[in-house]
């Protein structure tokens, strides 16, 4: 069986590349989201350098690093979301001790396993371009979890991430939800970071949202809006990266940052803003 | 949410196609990719006219950092031979050789396949059967000629080799720190013995305890020289040289030439020649 893409996607490499692009680029920003929401924007980046001293750890042991990494993201995901929901911490210095902890770890580790320093590049800075046919199921099946969780706490988690205490008084398990988050936004960055890197995942997730709060009227169609967005700076900056020889983890967030200043430029221009008065933007009120 | 499931279906969908190409040349040219130089080197030397080679790592760059872009990933895929180092000394062009280049080399010699240190090519003898390696995997692609360039270019690697033992058997000293681990088949090959200051990866930092036991080594052994090399920070060397109150040197591990030494004309042999001159003036051997 064969498939015929045009360039630059004719090579087998960039197919894969695009099947893994496409599905992180998808699913980060439906994490973002909820994280942006509550206004932890750089969790992703607390739980990426966690994930990397998974890496390291996994590199030491012999096992697969995707495991270790997966094992270490939640475990960190979940003892942030523990020190700040009781109080222990605030948000900020909750995530200050994960990356700290997280990179420290790396560090110490990668020391241990020495002569395999050179793999860990791969995981900080991603290599889509070496993804292989069983990698690609791996980030295809970790977008299934995320995807399907999603739509299953789709309504519970809206109404968390609206308002915490009514949610609480209403009923609603908070604590429980608060963690599928954390777990969610965890598997997330294992799945990034053979794309663009534990490094740069946590971009991902933000930048594509933080463009779309500015076309979105609604969080639902904003989370479309940003899982879209996500999607096509994976294609656009694989695209640029066959171009140009460029390293394209890094071009496909450039893509990301270039369409959240196209899409705040668009949305102060003169021309649109009497009809934003006009419209409702409830996203924006949300915050 | 059914854009969601038309991303996994199509992503599904493109998992497990798609096409497998071959090249060709019209002009009858043979294209070789080597990995890093001494790779590249031997190439050039064993394939002669009709072979065009191309280094995979840039002038001036450690080719551990090497970062793979599309280009190179087509560069080997085009090629009709990708030569390379096995054993994780560039896990990412080796990820690619054995993904998508059908029959790529592991130019590494059955002897040191087993070992932790992929820096074979400093050994001569390993390098010559390295050679080997090559010249069978170009004839093999019907390139004529091979086996006459080879046994010239053994010849003269059997010449350094030669005057590599006659100098280094007669030292005053047989310690040699180094800057990171790349000189152990070298070391082994003369009866010297290697302290690398850091592990088998440039960049990774010593450890204290390393920085003590290496400035005690230093004073016992009485060496003169740390050696460093041109690709690598020689920031932790030179500081250990001023704490042990002794000099620096390079040691040229050939894993590229810089773009000086290119100029100069330089190419493995002239370099090994110079790295045998600095032991030799390190280690206070006799020279006749």
């Amino acid at each position: 069986m064969s498939l015929t893409l045009p360039w630059p996607f004719d090579r087998d490499y960039m197919q894969l590349a695009l099947v893994a692009g496409v599905v992180v680029g998808a699913c980060a920003p439906l994490i973002g989201m909820f994280l942006v929401q509550k206004r932890l924007s750089l969790m992703g980046d607390g739980i990426g350098h966690v994930a990397f001293a998974g890496v390291a750890a996994g590199l030491l042991a012999g096992v697969a690093p995707v495991w270790t990494a997966l094992a270490f993201a939640v475990v960190g995901a979940v003892a942030i979301e523990w020190l700040r929901s009781r109080g222990r911490a605030t948000g900020d210095l909750a995530l200050a001790l994960l990356f700290y902890t997280g990179i420290a770890g790396g560090v110490v580790l990668t020391g241990l396993a020495g002569s395999l320093n050179a793999s860990t590049l791969q995981y900080l800075f991603g290599s889509i371009l070496t993804v292989s046919p069983s990698d690609a199921w791996t980030i295809v099946g970790l977008g299934v979890v995320i995807v399907a969780t999603t739509l299953v706490c789709w309504r519970a988690l809206l109404a968390l991430i609206l308002d915490e205490e009514s949610a609480r008084v209403g009923g609603l398990p908070v604590e429980p939800l608060n963690l599928v988050i954390a777990a969610l936004a965890a598997t997330t960055v294992v799945a990034g970071m053979r794309v663009v890197g534990v490094l740069l995942v946590a971009a991902l997730m933000v930048l594509p949202v933080g463009a779309a709060q500015r076309l979105g009227r609604s969080f639902r169609s904003t989370t479309l809006i940003a899982s879209a967005l996500g999607a096509v700076s994976a294609v656009v900056g694989l695209a640029f990266a066959r171009a140009w020889g460029l390293a394209p983890g890094g071009t496909i967030v450039l893509v990301a940052a270039a369409l959240f200043v196209v899409c705040s430029v668009w949305d102060v221009w003169p021309g649109r803003a009497g009809q934003r008065q006009a419209g409702q933007r409830p996203t924006r009120s949300m915050r | 949410m059914r854009w969601a499931a038309a991303v996994v279906a199509s992503a599904i969908v493109l998992v497990g196609c798609g096409g497998s190409s071959s090249s060709s040349h019209a002009d009858g040219s043979v294209e070789v990719v080597a990995s890093f130089y001494p790779v590249a080197y031997a190439a050039r030397r064993v394939g002669g006219p009709s072979v065009r080679v191309r280094d995979l790592t840039p002038s001036g760059v450690e080719p551990h950092d090497l970062e793979i872009t599309t280009r190179e990933v087509d560069r080997m895929e085009d090629a009709d031979l990708v030569l390379y180092v096995g054993g994780g000394f560039q896990p990412a062009v080796e990820d690619v050789a054995k993904r998508w280049v059908d029959d790529p080399v592991d130019v590494r010699p059955a002897s040191v396949r087993t070992s932790d240190d992929p820096h074979f090519w400093l050994d001569p003898i390993a390098y010559r059967q390295s050679v080997d390696l090559v010249a069978t995997a170009l004839t093999a692609r019907g390139v004529d000629g091979v086996a006459a360039r080879r046994d010239a270019f053994d010849a003269q690697l059997t010449a350094l080799d030669r005057d590599l033992r006659t100098t280094l058997s007669g030292c005053d000293r047989t310690t040699i720190v180094t800057s990171h681990a790349a000189f152990d088949h070298l070391a082994r090959r003369y009866g010297l013995r290697e302290e690398p200051i850091t592990g088998l990866s440039p960049e990774s930092e010593p450890d204290a305890g390393r920085m003590a036991s290496i400035a005690d080594l230093v004073t016992r052994t009485g060496t003169t020289t740390i050696f460093t090399e041109e690709l690598v920070s020689p920031r932790v060397a030179d500081a250990l040289a001023r704490e042990a109150g002794v000099t620096t040197a390079v040691l040229n591990p050939l894993e590229g030439l810089s773009a000086s030494e290119r100029r100069a004309g330089d190419d493995y042999v002239s370099v090994m020649r110079r790295n045998l001159a600095t032991l030799a003036s390190a280690l206070g051997c006799q020279q006749s």
